[in-house]
């Protein structure tokens, strides 16, 4: 016989607080416990992490917790991180200025006295309207190991900040087994980094934007009609899937809120094994003198507020399923059987253990009296989610235990990573090659967490496939880790090395002269201080780093011939590659414009003086000096001698421009930044600087004009003159 | 044996106390059975208890005052009539602070997981030694108090508010569980527990004169 009720605070229950999920609530009053403004809770994540975890992947790991929590939809909650250095160097978690996750690696917080069995802890302050006014979270390091990456008999950092950030957010433990919520954690659990639908319906009860449909009623004793106090109601969807939860009041009435429309069947169960009111904060009334009773089906519409008034509860049973040793959630993987066990009382041979999705099938093994043994197998297209499990018996006793199995896929395959070699500024397209592969998979590589679909984030293209861009990252060898939306992982040890690797856009020129002395302008990214460049294995010995995007290279003498491997290598190793060639002709030479100036419409003749001109070599205003891309070309061009080319020249934007001489054939070139200026014409009175709405004098625009068509035929006459053809 | 409801008295009685009192839970580390290799995971038994206890005692609780520690943390003060200490040194009469309550004014704090002691409540504590800040924790929170109970004859056995319990029979030997609810014979679980800490003793003493 089942012990009866366990009350914990009686006074604050007489209020007629209703429930979803579990909400932490103020014990002298009963108001749930949330934040005032929820918008933006901050969070700062302490740097130095745990001593377990060298390589700073603490932070990617709580990251993707918050992140958990931030993809509920329809709420008005959002955990913000504070990034600020200073901010995260701080330990003063107790301050009411910070909410901070923090590795208590010596009991500084004097909250983990030897021996006290605690993994991790949330302590919440809060005021007496419910507002919580600070929370922080606390990991044991001094008892506990921590681990990101699956260590054995570590805990997962993901997994159990997960289910402290609930606790941050004001929701308390659950009933629900396989929930993020459930009290208990094992060193082997990674299954609570995703949210189960209570945890969603938990968040959405305490910060909603729009109310969904939902169900109320009243939970009564079937033998006295007496009210049942904090009986776990539970809905499960069309598909057998258990889809949201309450407790009920002192009063016994429940509320199961933000329901999508659709049938669901509700059943009440007692809060007493494997989580039982020991597991939640004071203030709850936990009555468990009953028997879990199947309360029916009901449709809900749209935003429906169905009422169902009293339900009735049947007698307490000896029947039981579940207790805290046994480990949850029980993972059942799609496509898979796979065996368990459960604790619990009078499971005898003849009793049935069933799944309520009908597409999952148990199979009982072996009935021990205190232990079931069975196997269950999941459809390969089945879709993760969880699922109850129930006992029955002869004689009429059902237990039910909500959630206890969580359906998953199969645990991904990463294969490969390539390339091998990514740069620290980011940039780098990366692509992982493995399988099964699911949307709504989230990579980890570098200290960056990239979601599939969103901004920044990566694309997974098939089964097979993950492509991303990386962001800027630390130097040093970066594990792949590939985790699915049910939080289980495919992974790669040090599958790829960030490191300043350089880059080549542009050489220009891309010849210069055998004898040495071009002026060679390399851009590029990532260009590290220090860095060597070499023409066919030969360091060049004047080099200078304008930038980590440009380098300015004064050749050395060598062979004519090429093109020859041109190569930029940083002081921590990568190399960059490009090509220039070396030519028997001496390079061109820009000494002066004359004239400097002309007008933007172009046409005005000019001469181009310096050295080594050829017939072939081109003059090109406006192109970008460093790279010798776009420009434009002279309007007409005739080579005078090999020290003066007269030129024409185009129409052009106005302003300060390079003038670069080229040639076609030899690839040789030289540039003089910042030599010719384009004039808007007229003096200022271009279209663009009259006034529309002040009408002119007419003789004005008439003399204007009359100015203008003499100009434009004394170039005319000019320019005829000077024109060459094209060949 | 089956417990009674409490009564209703005591139930109010309870309220008085308990409404001025804070819970605090953190995530508890609770291994399964074929966990036990696993050294960072506890099998909180009645052994388990032991070994990680630093005070082990039966005591009724006489008062439970909510405060601010010297750090300007809530704690409550608990004053406690001890009446058999068995691990550590055996005081009549202890206070102890646990993190957590509210304050007069309603301001609180909760670390959800952390059991909450009710004046007047009979409770055999498997305590942690006391931190530097001041405070003991009950080890494995909820798992670490077992509540005394008292049936209509005035007959003692413990229960603990949720199932990490066994059940044992008057040799000690562990039997299923009747029922969800869990519930120890008094007498032979304290024999059980004075083993255990009799047992931890000895090795202690060993370990010394090595």
């Amino acid at each position: 016989m089942r012990a009866r009720s366990l009350v914990l605070v009686a006074a604050v229950a007489a209020s007629a607080l209703v429930t979803a999920h579990v909400r932490l609530i103020h014990s002298g009053n009963g108001k749930a416990l949330k934040w005032g403004r929820p918008q933006e809770i901050s969070i700062v994540l302490n740097a130095t992490g745990s001593d377990d975890i060298t390589d700073g992947s603490h932070l990617t790991a709580l990251r993707n917790a918050i992140d958990a929590w931030n993809a509920v939809p329809n709420v008005t909650s959002r955990l913000v991180e504070n990034t600020a250095s200073a901010q995260m160097q701080r330990t003063d978690w107790s301050a009411d200025s910070i909410h901070l996750v923090l590795f208590d690696e010596d009991d500084s917080s004097g909250y983990f006295p030897g021996g006290s069995g605690t993994v991790a802890l949330t302590p919440i302050w809060f005021a007496e309207n419910g507002g919580i006014t600070d929370a922080d979270i606390l990991f044991n390091g001094v008892d506990f190991e921590f681990t990101t990456s699956g260590a054995p008999g570590a805990f997962d950092v993901q997994d159990v900040a997960t289910h402290e950030l609930g606790h941050l957010l004001g929701l308390d433990h659950t009933g629900w087994a396989g929930a993020s919520m459930y009290p208990y954690v094992d060193p082997t659990v990674v299954l609570h980094r995703s949210l189960s639908s209570d945890e969603t319906h938990g968040l959405q009860d305490a910060y909603p934007i729009l109310p969904g449909a939902s169900i109320d009623g009243v939970i009564r004793r079937a033998s006295n009609d007496t009210i049942v106090a904090g009986a776990h109601v539970v809905a499960r969807d069309a598909e057998g899937r258990t889809a949201a939860s309450a407790l009920t009041t002192s009063l016994g009435a429940f509320t199961l809120r933000n329901l999508d429309p659709g049938t669901y069947t509700l059943y009440a169960v007692p809060l007493d094994q494997p989580v039982s009111s020991g597991n939640l904060t004071p203030g709850h009334t936990i009555q468990t003198n009953f028997g879990a009773t199947v309360l029916g089906a009901f449709a809900v519409t749209e935003g429906e507020a169905l009422s169902l008034g009293a339900r009735q509860v049947g007698a307490d049973v000896t029947l039981s399923l579940g207790r805290n040793y046994d480990v949850f959630p029980l993972r059942a993987i799609a496509g898979q059987t796979r065996s368990f066990q459960l604790r619990g009382t009078n499971l005898a041979a003849g009793s049935t253990l069933t799944a309520s999705d009908p597409d999952v099938t148990v199979v009982v093994t072996s009935w021990m009296g205190t232990q079931v043994n069975f196997q269950v197998t999941v459809p390969s297209n089945a879709p993760i989610g969880h699922v109850d499990l129930a006992v029955a018996n002869g004689a009429g006793e059902l237990s039910i235990l909500p959630g206890a199995l969580e359906i998953t896929a199969r645990d991904p395959v990463l294969d490969s990573v390539e390339p091998l070699l990514a740069t620290t500024s980011g940039g780098t397209l990366v692509t992982l090659h493995g399988s099964r592969f699911t949307t709504g998979s989230r990579v980890v590589l570098g200290g960056n967490v990239h979601v599939d679909g969103e901004a920044q984030g990566c694309t997974v293209v098939d089964a097979n496939t993950i492509t991303l861009t990386t962001l800027p990252s630390a130097g040093g060898l970066a594990d792949a880790v590939v985790i699915d939306a049910s939080g289980v992982e495919a992974r790669i040890d040090d599958a790829l090395e960030f490191a300043l690797v350089p880059a080549i856009a542009s050489v220009f020129p891309p010849s210069g002269s055998a004898s040495g002395g071009t002026q060679l302008t390399l851009t590029g990214s990532d260009f590290e201080a220090g860095c060597t460049v070499a023409i066919d294995g030969v360091a060049q010995t004047n080099v200078t780093r304008d930038s980590a995007s440009t380098l300015r290279i004064v050749t050395d003498a060598y062979a004519a011939g090429g093109p020859y491997v041109l190569e930029v290598q940083n002081p921590s190793g990568p190399v960059a590659s490009a090509a220039f060639a070396y030519v028997a002709e001496a390079d061109p030479v820009i000494t002066t414009i004359d004239p400097a100036a002309g007008s933007a419409s172009g046409g005005d003749e000019l001469l181009v003086h310096g050295a080594n001109f050829l017939v072939s070599t081109n003059v090109v205003f406006g192109a970008d000096a460093d790279t010798g891309l776009g420009g434009t070309p002279a309007a007409e061009l005739e080579f005078v001698d090999a020290n003066t080319l007269r030129v024409v020249t185009p129409a052009h934007a106005s302003g300060l421009h390079s003038v670069i001489v080229r040639d076609d054939l030899s690839g040789q070139a030289a540039v003089l930044p910042a030599a010719f200026r384009f004039q808007s014409s007229g003096g200022g009175g271009g279209c663009s600087t009259l006034p529309t709405s002040a009408p002119r004098d007419p003789r004005d625009a008439i003399a204007a004009l009359g100015w203008l068509f003499a100009l434009l035929g004394a170039f005319a006459l000019r320019t005829r003159a000077l024109r060459r053809t094209a060949s | 044996m089956e417990l009674g409801l409490p009564t209703l008295l005591d139930t109010m009685h309870r309220l008085l106390f308990l409404g001025a009192l804070a819970l605090v839970t953190g995530f508890v580390a609770f291994p399964a059975a074929r966990a036990v290799e696993a050294s960072t995971v506890r099998k909180l038994d009645l052994e388990g208890l032991v070994e990680h206890a630093e005070l082990v005692l039966e005591a009724r609780v006489l008062g439970a005052e909510p405060g601010l520690d010297e750090h300007g943390r809530i704690v409550t003060r608990y004053t406690l009539a001890v009446a058999r200490t068995l691990r550590g040194a055996h005081e009549a009469v202890r206070t102890m602070s646990v993190p957590g309550g509210v304050l007069p004014n309603g301001r609180g704090l909760v670390i959800p997981g952390l059991p909450v002691l009710a004046a007047g409540e009979e409770a055999l504590l498997f305590l942690t030694s006391e931190s530097r800040a001041g405070v003991r924790l009950p080890v494995g929170l909820s798992q670490g108090r077992l509540r005394v109970a008292r049936a209509a004859n005035g007959a003692k056995r413990f229960v603990r508010e949720h199932g990490a319990v066994e059940f044992v029979d008057a040799a000690g030997h562990t039997v299923p569980a009747p029922t969800a609810v869990e519930t120890f014979d008094y007498a032979a679980t304290i024999a059980r527990v004075e083993a255990a800490c009799a047992a931890r003793a000895e090795r202690e003493r060993a370990g010394g004169r090595r």
